[in-house]
């Protein structure tokens, strides 16, 4: 019953890196780990963060991409201990400024592929004002937010993403603040590319997230997790596994949405899962870049034909 | 490395089901033991070690590779190799 | 060479672009907003990006992040702005990012005087960002000075793999003056130059005395940057023979640099009397040693460039030689402190003005007369 499974006697390398040789062939998220980072991750059993980053590294995969060709910029927070795993350009920045420093680094190096890594906290509260104009500017970044409606690494703080009435450590009489509309906010906002999906729904995340990459704009993903440990835990939600059972059964596809009687669209408390918004916009770097060039170009003409 | 390839034998014996099998390999110091993937396989290939937290491969035959265990691994501690 | 009437905080933008700066994200804020307004016309003709952020964290942050992409990086602010990006300073000392901070002090606390002098952030540059970290602050005295130190600036930044804040004052940076401008083809320099393959490449490697190298993003070193503690490859730690290393060696970055201790010494043998000062307040300081020695008396100056790391050899050295030494600046005794640090508080004499006025010469000569 033990025999196929490794333990640490087997392995040739030293403890908790990544086994070589026919465990590592066969797996794409393998492969695209950091050789030389310690594991098992530090997020607690049955995080759904590590699903997240299973899919994105299956949908980079899936596009194609050069690792180099990739940078990850996340915040602070539980999510944002993603990057430092995957072997790509990682960079770790402040609490919610994960899109401003990704906005200089875009601009620095348009022909990256930069996604930057949020939690709901990150992202929506102290982010919300970079979130907002990342947006605006349609620059081609890609947004993953992984929702799971506190803050985790603080002990279960409620987020602006909490739904109204239930507990968090900061809400002990229950939440009185309704909760964002994450993909409604990074629509309006200008967002050419807007989907939701869930952990247990890892597959359609794949899909979403290789979209949202291959979006020339800017992209926003909100991959639905859950925190067993606070949120789960003051609320009495059960195990990750329950949680995740609950988000198949708390949510619904667009197009089933879609179909649903005014009503009862109107009193959905289910998770909307699918490509909620596309818009065909100019990409900012894009833009800037051409005029960049053309004033250059100019400057250059003037200077060798004479002139000022 | 060749213990654990010779102890991962597909078996030949059939239960009338056709379609891809799979073959499962579970990286006991990685996984934390969430139980995700024992309670979600469709057709009940796992189960939790007795005596360790991580999970066995109790119905190897029945692995019809549809990847949910290692697609929603949180520890990326399970991996399915589909068979020919 | 060409000479022109230039604005302080032109010359600044000028000597960014002549220092090879290619990105700047800034938020407008007086006094400071021709730096950005200058460098919005002039970086798109020599193929630069230029981005007007939404506020003064995302424009630090913008420049950290241009900076890992590779572009030498810059952003412009006065004091509610610099009090703003304080956190991200932090995290460009922490991750060794290069990138130059311009603070055209203003007025304050909080709104204070947009458009009224001060030289009241000079403790802030230094510990603004909380916990224990070094950093370069240069105070140019004239608009000459203003393109020299810009350029100083970037340099040391990528050569001390250090944000440097360029602490300007408002009267620097809206006065006029005649300026050489050098060629900017001809200035010189200071380039990353990576050596290491990606394979034997620690981002963070703990030699004492040296600088590892900084490799850009996308050129094929795929490493991890943080703003946690980190080991020599960059991964997040909590070890103590991982965590030391750093303290030491990253806060022992300027120790012995003479390159960084830029200033002017102006001594007469049998001088009793130093005035010492900086920024725009040095102007007063030179013109009141001037009619101090026209009247007689022997009398030397200091006049500083680097703020931080303060020069406190050649300070203590001038302490030994004089006895007093009269400090005029634009803020309630800031420098004046570390003036008393390093030769004692009884020979040292305050000349401070914080409401957004010029200390006068005929206030130095009071003190040196008293």
């Amino acid at each position: 019953m033990s025999e196929h499974i490794l333990s640490i006697q087997d392995l040739d390398v030293s403890e908790g890196q990544i086994p070589r040789e026919d465990w590592f062939e066969s797996s794409i998220t393998l492969q695209n780990l950091r050789k030389n980072k310690k594991f098992p991750t530090i997020w607690c059993s049955g995080c759904g963060i590590g699903v997240v980053m299973g899919s994105l590294i299956r949908a980079i995969e899936s596009l194609g991409l050069e690792n180099d060709q990739v940078a990850l910029v996340a915040g602070i927070g539980c999510t944002a201990r993603m990057p430092v795993y995957m072997d790509y350009n990682t960079l770790h920045t402040t609490h919610g400024r994960a899109l401003a420093f990704a906005t200089g680094l875009k601009i620095a190096r348009p022909e990256m592929k930069v996604i930057a890594i949020m939690g709901d906290g990150d992202a929506l509260a102290i982010g919300g004002n970079h979130f907002i104009h990342a947006a605006r500017r349609n620059i081609g970044i890609t947004a993953l937010v992984v929702n799971n409606s506190i803050y985790g690494m603080t002990g279960g703080q409620y987020s602006p993403t909490t739904p109204l009435d239930a507990r968090a450590t900061t809400a002990p009489y229950g939440n009185v603040e309704p909760p964002f509309p994450i993909c409604d906010l990074a629509a309006a906002a200008g967002a050419t590319y807007v989907a939701r999906s869930t952990v247990y729904h890892v597959l359609e995340l794949d899909k979403y997230l290789a979209q949202a990459i291959s979006n020339e704009g800017f992209s926003l993903v909100e991959a639905v997790s859950y925190c067993h440990t606070t949120f789960g835990r003051i609320n009495k939600l059960g195990t990750a596994a329950d949680m995740m059972r609950a988000l198949k059964d708390n949510s619904i596809s667009k197009t089933a949405f879609d179909r649903l009687p005014d009503e009862e669209r109107g009193s959905n408390t289910k998770i909307v899962r699918g490509v909620l918004h596309t818009k065909n916009r100019p990409e900012y770097t894009k833009v800037y870049h051409t005029l960049v060039d053309r004033i250059h170009e100019e400057t250059i003409q003037r200077r060798n034909y004479g002139g000022n | 490395m060749s213990v654990v390839s010779s102890a991962i034998k597909p078996t030949t014996a059939t239960n009338g089901r056709k379609g891809p099998r799979g073959e499962v390999r579970i990286f006991a110091t990685w996984c934390k033991g969430c139980h995700i993937c024992v309670e979600f396989c469709p057709t009940n290939v796992l189960a939790m070690h007795p005596d360790g937290n991580y999970p066995v491969v109790v119905a190897p035959e029945k692995c019809t590779a549809c990847h949910f265990c290692d697609t929603h691994c949180p520890d990326l501690a399970i991996n399915v190799k589909k068979l020919d | 060479m060409t000479i022109r009437l230039m604005q302080g905080n032109e010359a600044i933008a000028m000597g960014a672009l002549a220092a090879g700066c290619r990105f700047y994200a800034g938020y407008p804020i007086t006094p400071s907003t021709e730096v950005a307004e200058v460098l919005s016309r002039e970086l798109p003709k020599v193929g630069g990006k230029f981005i007007q952020m939404e506020d003064e964290i995302a424009s630090m942050a913008a420049i950290i992040g241009a900076s890992v992409g590779g572009l030498k990086s810059m952003t412009a602010t006065s004091g509610p702005g610099f009090s703003l990006m304080q956190e991200n300073i932090g995290y460009a000392a922490m991750a060794e990012i290069p990138c130059v901070i311009v603070n055209v002090q203003r007025l304050g606390p909080s709104t204070g005087q947009p458009t009224a002098a001060s030289q009241g952030d000079v403790m802030q540059a230094r510990w603004g960002t909380h916990g224990d970290h070094p950093i370069i602050a240069l105070s140019p005295m004239s608009v000459g000075q203003a393109f020299e130190l810009t350029v100083k600036a970037f340099n040391l930044s990528e050569k001390y793999r250090t944000p440097v804040i360029l602490l300007a004052d408002e009267i620097i940076g809206h006065m006029r003056e005649p300026i050489e401008l050098p060629d900017f083809e001809a200035v010189e320099k200071v380039e990353r130059v990576v050596t290491d393959s990606p394979d034997m490449y620690k981002a963070f490697r703990n030699e004492p005395g040296d600088v590892p190298p900084m490799a850009s993003f996308g050129k094929g070193y795929r490493y991890h940057i943080t703003g946690l503690f980190h080991d020599e490859v960059g991964f997040p730690t909590q070890r103590l023979d991982e965590i030391d290393p750093w303290l030491e060696r990253v806060n022992g970055k300027f120790n012995n640099a003479d390159d960084i201790l830029l200033y002017q010494t102006d001594y007469q043998p049998g001088a009793r009397t130093a005035i010492l000062s900086y920024g725009a307040s040095a102007r007063t300081a030179r013109h009141a040693m001037k009619q101090l020695r026209a009247k007689g008396e022997k009398v030397n100056l200091f006049t500083t460039q680097t703020i931080w790391p303060f020069p406190e050899a050649a300070v203590e050295e001038l302490g030994d030689s004089v006895e007093r030494i009269i400090v005029p600046e634009m803020n309630l005794g800031q420098i004046a402190l570390e003036v008393e640090r390093v030769v004692g508080r009884k020979k040292v004499v305050r000349i401070n003005r914080a409401n957004g006025e010029m200390v006068t010469p005929d206030m130095v000569l009071s003190a040196a007369e008293a």
